[in-house]
């Protein structure tokens, strides 16, 4: 049994299958303009055509400010949106959010290597020409979308990386046929101050298409005639850009832009200035110190001038000498007790009447003379034999 | 104490390092060493007070020529902004 639908029913039965479908909701679509009109409303209401089918299509005001131009009937285009069923008019249409000519991406690379070869073989692009950023610069000059969420993101980094700078603001258009002449226009309301010390040319991320107005010829001539350094932050890291290349400095995203054009935030001034003040305090305790210890040796040298010193300083001559004096005396004392001692000892192993003890004994005659010959051994003779212990008298009996 | 109101961040900041380095130097007598250490705090000070004070300030430039100050850090610029289509810009008119 089939379905039966209201047609309400159905319609919304549409709408949901369509939701649900991923590619539906997310498409390029390739066609000719069919027809085109924009009533009061500003919004655009349009048809894509090819040989075989037609596609109704509207674009909404909003993204119809971005567009520069409206494209004309019979023009071939890509479209980019979702479809979705409208249910009023019973048909499909596609909710386009960007619109282009197409010439193909493939054209646009074209393109773009031209100009880049083109103004490299300039030498617009040589490093020598890049100028280095002012370390904190007070003047600012900010080129973007005011609508954009670059400015933001520019502006809620840098016032929290260096809120003593101020920044104007020159609203520009960043995407479209006439960005590049806007570009120029807010570039040469800078060019034209004396108080603004660097430009930060900035867009947030998008298509290649979306950042085409950077690749202009013309704007990276102009970026290059800048009196002061410019910095470019557009689209996401990957995205480069003619006008990347000619500018001083590229930042990668309007983020990263806030970061360079500060090279030192608040963060580490503070620090620095913390640390400047401990080195003040050093250097000038070290100054008091040194300034002490000199006046400490001054006072010194003043004191050895003093005559009290100087006697003071006699009287401890004296003792010293005094010290001295009665230390080499006990010295040569000493040496001479041992001197004797040596010699009694020496004089103890010479004496000839240390052999009596061993047994020997010595023989003197009356007139005290050593018996040292039988000859002086006359019978009869009175000798004195000295043994260890004493002498005694004998006799001499006969000859032996 | 001299007022130090007037001086810039970047001339205070200056003056500090020129200061930091009489110091360094030596050789002044210990009275002069002593009056750089007090400007070379007061120029420290004034530089914390200069970056405590501070709010990013943002001015948008007019077609006109005329500037809008925004609120600090640049916040309610689509207030600011006059009439849809007051930037765009007439392109025929090129500036240069």
């Amino acid at each position: 049994m089939a379905f039966v639908f209201t047609v309400a029913e159905l319609a919304a039965y549409l709408s949901e299958r369509l939701r649900e479908d991923e590619t539906l909701l997310d498409l390029s679509v390739v066609g000719e303009i069919g027809h085109l009109a924009q009533p009061n409303s500003g919004h655009v209401y349009f048809t894509l055509k090819d040989e075989g089918a037609v596609l109704q299509a509207v674009m909404w005001r909003s993204v119809v400010r971005y567009l520069g131009r409206l494209p004309a009937v019979g023009q071939t285009v890509m479209a980019h949106g979702r479809l979705e069923f409208y249910p009023p008019r019973g048909e499909l249409r596609l909710i386009t959010d960007d619109l282009r000519p197409e010439g193909g991406v493939g054209e646009l690379y074209r393109r773009f290597e031209q100009t880049k070869a083109r103004l490299q073989a300039e030498g617009l692009f040589d490093t020598a020409r890049k100028r280095p950023l002012p370390p904190c610069p007070r003047r600012i000059g900010l080129i973007t979308s005011p609508t954009g969420a670059a400015v933001h993101d520019f502006l809620r980094v840098l016032a929290e990386r260096w809120p003593l700078a101020d920044v104007l603001l020159v609203p520009s258009l960043v995407q479209g046929d006439q960005a590049p002449a806007s570009l120029r226009a807010a570039l040469a309301a800078l060019y034209r101050r004396e108080d603004i010390e660097v430009i930060v040319l900035a867009r947030g991320g998008g298509s290649i298409e979306d950042l085409w107005a950077f690749n202009d010829e013309e704007l990276a001539r102009f970026i290059a005639r800048s009196p002061v350094p410019v910095i470019t932050a557009v689209g996401h890291e990957t995205d480069f850009t003619i006008a990347d290349f000619v500018a001083d400095y590229r930042a990668p995203t309007p983020t990263a832009a806030a970061h360079a054009v500060v090279a030192t935030d608040a963060t580490t001034y503070r620090q620095q200035l913390t640390q400047t003040m401990i080195r003040l305090t050093e250097l000038v305790r070290s100054h008091v110190t040194r300034g002490r210890l000199r006046m400490e040796q001054t006072e010194a040298a003043l004191r050895r001038l003093s005559p009290r010193y100087r006697i003071e300083q006699q009287r401890q001559y004296v003792d010293e000498l005094d010290r001295r004096l009665t230390h080499g005396w006990q010295q040569t004392f000493q040496r001479r007790r041992l001197l004797v001692n040596g010699l009694e000892q020496r004089l103890a192993a010479l004496n000839p009447l240390a052999v009596l003890g061993r047994g020997y004994a010595l023989v003197r005659d009356a007139d005290g003379r050593v018996v040292r010959s039988v000859a002086q051994a006359v019978p009869g003779r009175r000798l004195n034999v000295h043994v260890a212990d004493g002498w005694f008298r004998v006799v001499v009996s006969a000859e032996g | 104490m001299e007022d130090l109101s007037h001086l810039s961040f970047e001339q205070a900041l200056a003056e500090l390092q020129r200061t930091v380095a009489a110091l360094e130097a030596g050789g002044g007598d210990l009275e002069a060493d002593i009056a750089h250490y007090e400007r070379g705090m007061a120029l420290i000070r004034h530089c914390h007070h200069l970056l405590d004070r501070a709010e990013l300030r943002v001015r948008l430039l007019m077609p006109t020529g005329e500037e809008v100050p925004l609120s600090p850090g640049g916040r309610g610029i689509s207030e600011a902004l006059p009439e849809e289509g007051a930037f765009d810009l007439d392109t025929d008119r090129d500036p240069f």
